[in-house]
């Protein structure tokens, strides 16, 4: 335990992809940084409920925030994957026109793209068709950027804050901050546990709550409008549908619906775009059904039988439709990255490297010498070759115990996954940092050996062995014995 | 008239009991699991057991003949007491004379010593 | 690279029996992989009485009936492999697979036998509307951490779909202390046996509501509560027939399917009403010398007749390994037709002495008075009677003293008369 009257230089609020992300940058200077997340994991809400993409950034409003950091993370998202060991794909984006009109709004984007300083090229129907076969005879035209990408969400917020830890951040999983005092030369941060830290900035990174967290300070001049996105998933197969990430032509509504690969080679469509609640995570029929719809007007030829799951995410819209990114006016030392809706995924480095320069400034940090941007890199049956897993076989055999069938993960890898820095504890963090689970079975055949690893390595009981957050145990005991 | 649905295999025959013309059995098994029903019906028993120092925490077990039905939770309650020590043979008995009945509690997996 | 005549792939009822019968058939070079850290698979868990009725005349639990196999496999000194994954078959039979002794490996096999087993139909593949929280399970996942681990999922539980594992776990979990509220059907029958419904619901006062499937499920992080509806003809749920249930486990028995993806990345043929590869009479795919059978082929009521299928195509391997394939004069094309949901073999390679072939199916719907009808065109060929046929009961008929030499195409049928 830290004395009392120790002061953080930076306190962030919210391990998501954004708050891990600045964590990550921080952590290149000297200093003393906190992360404090309410979850029993980093990226449990928006961050691990989305679609996805790093996307080219062509689409936003020139000389928004958005246009800004979505364009700068876009370029520095290679170097971030290759550093963190995350996976990362450059498939380029097509966005699909279905009539005269939305071939001129096509037109309009590509002026659009130009002053973003984005590359993107219009695309006539034989043009589409050629490099997107099964792409609808309705299509008429599209606007391809080659420069957008897909990630791998769970694990790039996830390496974030690992990187973050391995150069000297802490994080404070399960405690959630309920207020925030200003005094002279710092702040104190008050938690659900009691705890009250002293900390001379604070990064305000909670999501969905990013309203919430300011308003302990000051009155914010935005507010979050929630709206649910819901998806479905499908498993991967032998042949590959589609090749790009395919966007609906924007409307005044939003993106609309979008058919894309994911970096594991599954296929996801979706999102809806409903006003909702903040903790609202529920799928629904109908809804879903319009996704459906949508996703067969891009592709008819969609093969939604492989359907193997749904999931819903909730973006943490503003009222002002822009990231609110920097320093607060009337409270010196708060610095907001709230609001962060779609593209924040992409713009995540962008705003970790822009926000945590601005605290360096404010405190005069040093550069940190021992700071390491690469993390340690994980063995996996598909990023290794056969000769070399079987070197790493020899000398730990848990690698050639297979857990998961579906996504062909072993024992090794599931192991290494809990005794990292922000290592797993729970069945969904195993699932997210490894993938077992996330297959066609869905865990119904690896939840038990998950279970038993985690009780193994984490030196409890299995009743003790958490689904996700704190008390969601997944099993009790009988009667037997007692 | 009362009608059964045999549950001696899976065929599930219909059997009706009017007095004491029975129809509707196709076996012999049938015919007696429908005259046992119709005055005191009774039901083969399976749970687990708790083991000390074996590979799993809990052996298999099942009762040899089908004990009174009224009395399932009555011999869960004494199932839930036993505890019986690694190693574990097929067919070692667990409880014996189950309600003063020749009945048996017997274990129906290996469970080896650690 | 190493080689063996006949590898076997899942070492479950099926693989076990096919393994036997190669063996006593004169194959003695045989070799089973399994993913398991025991032989048996599923039957380990399944400690529920009822198995061997058919097959040994007496009535024993799933781990019994599995180690009257594995003692028999152990006498025999047939080789097997445990915690062991095939992670790909080729169309040469070589089988690579993975496991801690011996790392990455490829053997070459003169024949395969294809015994994987089949997976439950989970949430998603539903698309069960409403939340993701913590309590919501297979059967099979709940009956593995209940029967083998010795810990329930929950206190107060609902099943969805009458399938016969949410019907034993409905007995089990009441017998080990939770309350089991009630099981939710879409179709207007159940889909279990008969007897399941007698001895795992009515027993324990468990009401089993028809045409009723669950629309939302409700709970952040654990399950708190589950909405039910009312369902109509099309199977859509009906408005206004909503009903709160409060739950702290909803067990899925949903349906089984056919783990037979390393047939299909093989090159298999796939059978698209079973999900199982296409077979012959002899249960071999459309690649010669891999044969299939056991659930993931298709999807069985019993083991006893999971054993039977498993001893077959033991003996078909081990004949073809031995003698050779015999030759083949033609090949009829069998479809499934009126009220079917598939039927097996989907073809028959027919050879000089080929006297008898059996068929098994599964109805789409319940019959009480079945008159089951094989023709060649329009031309019957057979008929057969069967009273109370029902969709989670196998049906199995043998078609013998037809000359098959005559038959084009067999098509098979059912009507209620």
């Amino acid at each position: 335990m830290k004395d009392i009257n120790f002061v953080y230089d930076s306190i962030i609020i919210g391990g998501g992809v954004i708050g891990a992300s600045v964590a990550r940058y921080l952590s290149r200077y000297k200093g003393n940084f906190l992360v404090i997340e309410k979850h029993n994991d980093c990226g449990e809400e928006t961050s691990s409920r989305n679609s996805a993409i790093v996307h080219s950034g062509y689409d936003p409003i020139p000389g928004t925030q958005k246009a800004k950091f979505n364009v700068l993370g876009n370029k520095m998202m290679g170097q971030v994957c290759e550093d963190l060991n995350v996976e990362f794909l450059r498939i380029g984006s097509i966005t699909v026109a279905f009539s005269k009109e939305e071939d001129a709004i096509l037109l309009s984007l590509l002026e659009r793209a130009k002053e973003n300083n984005v590359e993107a090229e219009f695309l006539t129907q034989d043009q589409l068709r050629k490099i997107e076969p099964n792409i609808s005879p309705l299509a008429t035209s599209g606007l391809l950027c080659k420069s957008a990408g897909i990630v791998n969400p769970f694990t790039l917020n996830i390496k974030f804050m690992e990187n973050a830890m391995d150069n000297g951040v802490e994080l404070h999983l399960n405690e959630e901050v309920t207020n925030i005092t200003k005094r002279v030369d710092f702040y104190e941060v008050f938690t659900n546990l009691g705890n009250i830290y002293r900390t001379k900035t604070i990064v305000n990174a909670a999501g969905l709550y990013s309203d919430k967290v300011l308003s302990f300070v000051e009155k914010p001049e935005f507010e979050i409008e929630p709206r649910k996105g819901e998806y479905f998933v499908l498993d991967h197969f032998n042949t590959s549908f589609v090749k790009h990430t395919l966007f609906m032509c924007p409307t005044k509504v939003g993106k609309g619906i979008l058919v894309s690969p994911t970096t594991s080679f599954n296929y996801i469509l979706g999102p809806s775009n409903d006003l909702t609640y903040k903790e609202d995570y529920m799928t629904n029929t109908d809804i879903l059904n319009s996704v459906k719809e949508g996703a067969f007007k891009l592709i008819p030829s969609i093969p939604l039988q492989e359907n193997i799951r749904q999931f819903s995410g909730i973006r943490a819209n503003s009222s002002t439709h822009d990231f609110v990114i920097g320093e607060s006016k009337i409270n010196k030392g708060f610095f907001n990255c709230a609001a962060i809706m779609s593209p924040g995924l992409a713009s995540s480095p962008a705003i970790g490297e822009y926000v945590s320069d601005l605290i360096k400034n404010e405190l005069n940090l040093e550069i940190n010498p021992n700071f390491n941007p690469k993390v340690r890199k994980s063995s996996s049956l598909k990023t290794l070759g056969k000769d070399k897993y079987n070197e790493l076989i020899k000398e730990n055999p848990q690698y050639g115990k297979l857990i998961c069938r579906c996504e062909r993960v072993s024992e090794g890898e599931i192991v290494d996954s809990i005794h990292r820095n922000c290592g797993a504890r729970s069945v969904k963090g195993v699932k997210k940092r490894t993938r077992s689970g996330f297959g066609r079975c869905q865990g119904t055949f690896c939840q038990e050996d998950v279970v038993k690893i985690l009780a193994r390595e984490l030196n409890i009981s299995l009743d003790e062995v958490n689904y996700d957050d704190l008390g969601t145990n997944i099993l009790v005991e009988t009667r037997k014995g007692q | 008239m009362k009608e059964f649905i045999c549950i001696v295999c899976p065929r599930g025959c219909h059997i009706k009991v009017d007095g004491e013309s029975i129809t509707g059995y196709t076996c012999k098994r049938g015919l007696e699991y429908v005259k046992q029903e119709s005055v005191a019906p009774k039901r083969t028993v399976t749970s687990t057991v708790k083991v000390k120092n074996g590979d799993l925490r809990v052996v298999s077990c099942r009762t040899t003949e089908p004990i009174d039905k009224n009395k399932m939770f009555d011999l869960m309650n004494i199932i839930n007491k036993i505890e019986v020590e690694a190693p574990v043979k097929v067919g070692d008995v667990l409880l014996d004379n189950i309600f003063d009945t020749s009945a048996k509690l017997i274990a129906t997996k290996e469970i080896k010593r650690i | 690279m190493k080689k063996v005549d006949l590898v076997i792939i899942g070492g479950g009822a099926a693989g076990l029996a096919s393994a036997l019968s190669a063996y006593s058939n004169g194959v003695k070079d045989i070799l089973i992989i399994e993913r398991g850290n025991h032989l048996g698979g599923i039957l380990n868990q399944c400690i529920h009485n009822g198995f061997g009725l058919e097959y040994f005349k007496e009535e024993l639990s799933g781990p019994e009936y599995a180690d009257r196999f594995i003692k028999k496999i152990e006498e025999n000194g047939i080789k097997y492999l445990l915690n062991t994954q095939v992670l790909g078959i080729g169309k040469d039979k070589s089988v690579t697979y993975i496991n801690s002794e011996d790392g990455f490996n490829k053997i070459n096999a003169r024949a395969i036998i294809f015994s994987a087993g089949c997976n439950e139909r989970t949430a998603g593949q539903i698309s069960l509307p409403g939340n993701r929280p913590k309590g919501v399970y297979t059967a099979g996942l709940a009956q593995k951490y209940m029967n083998i681990d010795g810990y329930l999922v929950g206190k107060r539980v609902y099943i969805l779909g009458s399938g016969d594992i949410g019907l034993i776990m409905a007995r089990r979990m009441s017998l080990e202390g939770a309350k089991v509220i009630g099981v939710s059907e879409l179709m207007p029958y159940s889909n279990g046996l008969n007897r399941n419904i007698v001895q795992c619901l009515n027993d324990f006062d468990i009401p089993l509501r028809l045409s009723n499937t669950v629309t939302k499920v409700i709970g952040r992080n654990n399950l708190e509560a589950i909405e039910i509806s009312d369902v109509d003809a099309n199977l859509k749920p009906i408005k206004g027939t909503e009903k709160i249930i409060e739950c702290d486990t909803l067990l899925l028995s949903i349906g089984l399917y056919p783990f037979n993806a390393l047939l299909k990345q093989a090159g298999c043929e796939v059978n698209p009403r079973t999900k199982g590869s296409k077979v012959n009479q002899n249960l071999e795919t459309s690649i010669k010398g891999i044969y299939s059978c056991g659930n993931v082929l298709h999807v069985h009521d019993l083991v006893d007749f999971v054993t039977l299928e498993g001893e077959k195509a033991g003996k078909c391997a081990a004949y073809d390994l031995i003698h050779h394939h015999k030759h083949v004069e033609k090949r009829i094309v069998v479809d499934a037709k009126e009220n079917l949901n598939y039927v097996l073999p989907n073809y028959i390679d027919v050879t000089k002495d080929l006297n008898e072939v059996s068929f098994s199916f599964r109805v789409k719907k319940p019959i009480s008075k079945g008159r089951i009808t094989f023709k060649d065109g329009d031309k019957v060929i057979k008929t057969i009677t069967k009273m109370n046929l029902i969709p989670s009961e196998m049906v199995k008929v043998s078609l013998n003293n037809v000359d098959f030499n005559e038959i084009a195409t067999i098509d098979v049928s059912v009507e209620e008369f």
